[in-house]
């Protein structure tokens, strides 16, 4: 009897889950729209996300990453949306939050009733429905959970547990009453994805008043300001407390320089190799995107330790060397998103460490004032042991390339 | 005493092709089986040009009505009738042929420099080429020793070396085909010894440039230096293997050697240039390092080196 009570109350509990997604769906799917980047030339679809009506005049939401090609490619794309009552309208581009990866549109079709935001905090575990357009299969909505703010993360994000798919980005997630807690934005697969809060979305709103359509140059203008802006803010974060430090070998090294990155570390000790090796590496894993082709705001920084002692300084010096000459983790771009590396090397002396360093900077072709930077650096110091760092910095003012470097080279000590 | 006429064939570059001692005259030069000097020329005629004594005795060469005439060079001036000097060009059809008397005076007998100077021995020595022979083995065992980081295996490195050992051997035995061809002789163990030291000096030279790179922190002038060397070694070793291959003139082997060397190092340098044109994401820094005892510049304060990277957005080329 009580088995059987049990199992009327389940089946009731998930017809009632059913039924809320299904009301959910019904209510506000009107409001979805489907966003679409085609090629100008011969109107083929080259990619697609989702949107949500936001204002009673009709501004759409969506991600900056699916329209980043009306900003970046002028004149090489054009946009349109598709309804949901099926019908397809021109898209113009308002304005948009490339930092938060949130982009205002506008079209020429008739304007449903928007989503409302939802102000204020949430439990975690609070249901969350995301809808959208995954992988141009029609509009859907998946049910998924609230799991809080993620940690250690330099930009907001929603933590959901919900499989948020391709093409759904720009879609929102809201409660069973309809407001928006998030837009979605990326997912890490495995029912790990992420939202931008709707603070966000709001804080576009506010300052989007009764403005027209951004001309393309006007839009690139704005991506670099809001770039250059974003890196000084990072780095004077970084920047305004002292570097915390980390033991390595006989090295002092920068550790953990903000609450925002994350660090690990490895160490290795084979039976047939004649050297210990110990590696540690932090990075903001934060990256921003400004096209198909580029990416950029990263800091990133890895120290390896390397200690040869059964080799003669010869020997260690050719693995030195061999480790010195090896690559860099990948700054994604392209010959027309920026240009060569130009690189200055010279024997650094400081706080008692003998380094040779290499600092390199290549500048962005399209986003004057903006720089990738690697740091290379050896230590000196003596024959059969030494530590190698490299940093890397994506999207940075030549101003806080030097000042960075030269606060990270400066944290450094060895003690014999 | 009888006069006596050296008829000479002669090939385009001035080599003599045949060479014929007339005795009896009058003598026949000309196409026909019957005639004295046989040419294999169908521009020449059966019977083409006759050398007789004049009333003086003298040799007298004339032509016999052919249907390409006979020409004295260089001046290409026709002849009927022409009394020989000590050296006589003519053309013939289209066979060139040398008249002298014997009372010409042959150019001074050439030294074989080669054959007797102390270098050749040297090249030459069995001794010498064993010896190289172990310091090229020595030295590819100690470098392929010295680049590994890991528990040495004898027969990994033994493998390592043998790998380029054979080429030694292998290109000397090309070498030496090529002398058999053109000098009559193999002289193997002289070109062996000359690819083991080319070896040894390549290693040499790279191992020179990069000490040099590290201890100055020079990138470009490191390479130019390697070039250099390279360029200078590849010329010696061009040099030397065609001196044992060929019979030509030490003059003439150094500036082809030359020539071909600076051909090789200005193909490799544009090659450079070329590459370094097309876009790419690798960090162009000098990636040497070295004990520190081999530095050879000062080191900087981070000051220093912070105020000279602050320099490097303007050197940023915006096209590139």
């Amino acid at each position: 009897m009580r088995s059987l009570l049990a199992c009327l109350l389940l089946l009731i509990f998930n017809h009632a889950a059913l039924a809320a997604t299904e009301d959910v769906f019904r209510r506000y799917q009107d409001r979805i729209v489907q966003v679409r980047i085609l090629v100008a030339a011969s109107g083929a679809k080259t990619g697609m996300g989702s949107g949500f009506v936001a204002t009673p005049d009709g501004l759409i939401v969506t991600n900056y990453h699916v329209i980043a090609d009306l900003v970046q490619q002028t004149g090489q794309y054009r946009g349109e949306i598709l309804g949901a009552d099926g019908k397809l309208g021109k898209l113009e581009l308002i304005d948009f939050d490339a930092v938060h990866d949130l982009a205002l549109v506008k079209s020429d079709l008739p304007q449903p009733r928007p989503f409302e935001l939802h102000t204020g905090s949430l439990p975690t575990g609070m249901r969350v429905f995301s809808i959208g357009t995954p992988f141009d299969l029609g509009f859907t909505i998946v049910e998924g959970t609230y799991n809080g703010l993620l940690e250690q993360s330099l930009y907001e994000k929603i933590h959901f547990t919900g499989s948020i798919n391709p093409g759904m980005s720009g879609g929102p997630a809201v409660l069973n009453n309809g407001r928006v807690v998030g837009v979605n934005v990326a997912t890490a697969g495995n029912q790990v994805s992420f939202l931008v809060p709707a603070k966000y979305v709001r804080a576009l709103l506010s300052r989007t008043h009764g403005a027209k359509p951004l001309t393309p140059k006007a839009a690139q203008a704005r991506l670099r300001d809001q770039l250059i802006a974003n890196q000084a803010a990072y780095m004077t974060q970084i920047m305004s407390a002292p570097f915390m430090t980390s033991q390595l070998g006989q090295y002092q090294v920068p550790g953990r320089l903000a609450g925002f990155m994350k660090c690990w570390g490895d160490s290795q000790q084979l039976p047939e190799n004649r050297f210990d090796q110990a590696t540690q590496e932090c990075s903001s894993e934060d990256d921003l995107y400004v096209s198909r082709t580029q990416t950029t705001g990263i800091v990133h920084f890895q120290h390896q330790w390397l200690a040869g002692k059964q080799l003669n300084r010869f020997r260690f010096f050719n693995l030195y060397q061999a480790q010195f000459n090896a690559n860099y983790p990948g700054l994604r771009a392209t010959q027309e998103d920026v240009t060569k590396f130009s690189c200055h090397t010279d024997f650094v002396k400081t706080n008692g460490v003998s380094f040779k360093a290499a600092l390199c900077l290549r500048a962005y072709k399209r986003l004057p004032g903006l720089f990738d930077a690697v740091l290379k650096a050896a230590t000196l110091n003596e024959n059969q042991r030494g530590v190698q760092t490299t940093l890397v910095l994506a999207g940075v003012s030549a101003e806080n390339v030097t000042r960075f470097t030269k606060r990270y080279l400066g944290s450094f000590r060895w003690s014999p | 005493m009888e006069p006596v006429v050296i008829a000479e064939v002669l090939e385009k570059s001035g080599k003599v092709h045949e060479r014929v001692r007339i005795t009896r005259f009058p003598a026949v030069i000309g196409r026909g089986y019957d005639s004295d000097m046989i040419l294999s020329d169908e521009f020449v005629s059966a019977h083409h040009a006759q050398i007789v004594l004049d009333e003086t005795g003298q040799p007298v060469i004339k032509d016999l009505d052919t249907e390409n005439g006979t020409y004295l060079l260089p001046t290409m001036q026709p002849v009927s009738h022409l009394a020989l000097g000590a050296e006589t060009l003519l053309r013939l059809g289209q066979t060139l042929v040398r008249l002298r008397r014997p009372e010409f005076p042959v150019a001074p007998t050439r030294i074989d420099t080669l054959m007797h100077s102390r270098l050749t021995q040297f090249f030459s020595s069995g001794l010498m080429l064993t010896a190289l022979g172990l310091l090229l083995l020595g030295m590819l065992g100690f470098h392929a020793y010295q680049i590994s980081a890991q528990q040495i295996k004898l027969s990994k490195l033994l493998l390592e070396t043998l790998e380029i050992a054979i080429l030694v051997p292998t290109w000397a035995g090309l070498w030496a085909i090529l002398s058999r061809v053109f000098a009559h002789h193999t002289a193997y163990v002289s070109h062996a010894v000359i690819a083991a030291l080319a070896v040894i000096s390549f290693f040499v030279a790279d191992t020179l440039a990069e000490y040099y790179a590290f201890g100055f922190s020079a990138q470009l002038s490191a390479e130019i230096l390697f070039h250099a060397l390279f360029g200078l070694i590849a010329a010696l070793v061009l040099y030397g293997h065609l001196r044992f291959a060929t019979l030509l003139s030490p003059k003439r082997i150094g500036v082809f050697s030359g020539m071909i060397a600076a051909g090789i190092v200005a193909l490799s340098g544009f090659a450079t240039y070329v590459q370094g044109l097309d876009f790419n994401d690798t960090l162009p820094y000098p990636p040497e390092l070295k004990p520190a005892q081999f530095r050879m510049v000062p080191e900087q304060s981070l000051d220093a080196f912070i105020r000279a990277a602050e320099q490097l957005p303007q050197q940023i080329n915006p096209r590139n």
